[in-house]
This record gives structure tokens, C-alpha cells and sequence, in this order.
């Protein structure tokens, strides 16, 4: 049951980050000044690529929770754990955010605005980032544990 | 109950190295895989910006994602194993899909260059490099998937 449930959970992890920089790979290759993808073509690569983030966002949390509870060793109110559930969040209401900026842009006539909304996206995906990495070494590094 | 893995801490940080390169490689290869798969069913001007944008993943995101993953895999073995030969399966799982993958990964860099060159809508070039290389990395993504299950699980 352990390696079964620590499978899904790095597998989710897998999904998580990678999602991320497949999304940056998208987000680079539709920036205003020069864009490489159309918004027409850059949603048809959108569309799998964020339904990876939800599948990687909900197993990490739903696998991660389920694991410290299995094992004897780790508690939920442990300190690193609890802060990986607190980043997480930050991690998917920012990207979440960040996701709504982009389609703005996206779907905005008007060359500046969109170019603002584009950037706006981009500081929302580095926090989203910045948070979802964080996870990835508080997992490692296990603090306190 | 098992026991979760706590490890020394002097691996942590090459492990880090080693997973994150691992993540964004399996990224990439994903996104170029999916815009070299969508760019077969089409034609013209949107099959030759989605095979453009799949080649130029390969070249800029999957190379120093592999590169970052195999330093990372390198320094976590030598610190967890120094010189001992361990004879693991999970670690020769590991090794196999690893240089097998980065041959697969480089034939797919020199395709995606000369791809790049020849991606032009009247070019069927540039479209049958295209599947190829997106058939290489529908196969690297499965293969570190492999890789993947051999590292959580460690099969002896």
C-alpha cells in the first residue's frame, strides 16, 4: 500500500511541475511583442495541459494527505507538512489567477492591455511557481522530521 | 507499517537537482509531444506553427532539462554509493532508460534542427520529421515513466 500510494504521489508531483513548465513553454511562445503560437493554437495545447495541473494539483494533496496519515512517523500538524498545504494553496489560487490573466490577454483587442494582462499573468505563474518548487524541497529536505 | 525513507543530509540537495531536472524534462517532452501530435491532423499555416513550436521545445527546454536531471542522478548515486558498485535493479533501470533516452533525445535535437529549417507550409519535410520526432517523445515520456515507477518504488 505504501509504494502504491507514494507512486501516485510522485507521479502526481510529475504531473504538477511538469504541467508548470509546459505551461511556460506556452506562456513564453505567446508573449505579445513576438508571439510563436496563435491564441487559437496556443488553446488547443491549453486545454491538456491544465487538465494535467488539476490531475497534478488534486493527487498531490489527496496522496500526500493520505500518505502522512498511513504512515506513524508523519502527522498532518507536523511543521514542514503544514507548510507544503499552505504553499500548495498559494501554489493553485495563483495559478489559477495567473490562468485568468493569460485568457484575458488573450481574448482583449487592444495590444497594450493585452500586454499588461500578459505580464500580470507572468507575476501570478512566478508566485504559482516559486510556491509549487517550494513544496518539492520541503518534500526532500523533510524539515523536523 | 513501513517507514518512510529519511535520508542523509548530504543527498538532499543533489536529489533536488536530480527530481526538479527530471519534472521539467517530462514537461517538455510532454508539451513538444502534444503539439507534434495535434500538428498531424492539421494542414498549412497552424500544423507548421505547432511543429515550429514542438521542435523549438525539444531544442531549448528538453537538452538542459535532461542535462540538470543526469549531473543531479550522478551526484546523488556517487553520495549515496561513493565508489561500491550497489548492483541495484532499480538503479540499473534508472541507468538504462537514462542513456537509451538521451540517444533517442539527441537524434530527436538533430532532427528538430534540420525540421526547423525545412517548416514551411508546402514543405512535407518538415511535417514527417515532425511525426518522428513527436513519436520520440511520446516513447521518452513512457520510458521516464518507467524510470519513475523504478525510483518511488525501488524494485529489487
Amino acid at each position: 500500500m505504501y509504494d502504491f500510494l507514494l507512486l501516485v504521489h510522485v507521479l502526481s508531483a510529475f504531473a504538477l511541475l511538469g504541467a508548470t513548465a509546459a505551461l511556460w513553454a506556452i506562456v513564453l511562445a505567446t508573449r505579445p511583442a513576438r508571439p510563436l503560437l496563435s491564441p487559437v493554437t496556443a488553446a488547443l495545447l491549453l486545454r491538456p495541459t491544465t487538465i494535467v495541473v488539476i490531475v497534478g494539483t488534486l493527487g498531490t494533496l489527496v496522496f500526500g494527505v493520505w500518505l502522512a496519515i498511513y504512515l506513524d512517523e508523519y502527522q498532518l500538524w507536523d511543521g514542514w507538512i503544514v507548510a507544503s498545504l499552505v504553499l500548495w494553496l498559494v501554489g493553485t489560487i495563483t495559478g489559477e489567477r495567473s490562468g485568468r490573466e493569460y485568457n484575458a490577454a488573450g481574448t482583449t483587442g487592444d495590444p497594450v492591455d493585452a500586454s499588461r494582462l500578459w505580464k500580470r499573468g507572468n507575476v501570478l505563474s512566478v508566485i504559482s511557481t516559486v510556491a509549487v518548487v517550494a513544496v518539492l524541497v520541503l518534500m526532500i529536505y523533510k524539515p523536523g522530521a | 507499517m513501513p517507514v518512510a525513507a529519511i535520508r542523509a543530509d548530504e543527498i538532499n540537495f543533489p536529489l533536488l537537482i536530480h527530481v526538479f531536472g527530471a519534472m521539467v524534462l517530462v514537461g517538455v517532452l510532454f508539451v513538444a509531444s502534444l503539439a507534434l501530435v495535434l500538428a498531424w491532423r492539421r494542414s498549412g499555416e497552424g500544423a507548421v506553427t505547432l511543429t515550429r513550436f514542438g521542435f523549438w521545445s525539444i531544442l531549448a527546454g528538453a537538452l538542459p532539462a535532461y542535462v540538470v536531471m543526469r549531473i543531479g542522478a550522478e551526484w546523488t548515486a556517487s553520495e549515496e554509493f561513493g565508489d561500491s558498485d550497489p548492483d541495484l535493479a532499480w538503479l540499473g533501470i534508472g541507468y538504462v532508460i537514462a542513456d537509451l533516452g538521451a540517444l533517442i533525445l539527441l537524434i530527436s535535437i538533430v532532427l528538430s534542427v534540420i525540421g526547423l529549417r525545412r517548416a514551411r507550409p508546402d514543405a512535407a519535410d518538415g511535417s514527417t520529421l515532425g511525426r518522428i520526432v513527436g513519436l520520440a517523445a511520446v516513447l521518452l515520456l513512457v520510458a521516464y515513466l518507467v524510470a519513475t515507477w523504478a525510483m518511488t518504488s525501488k524494485p529489487t
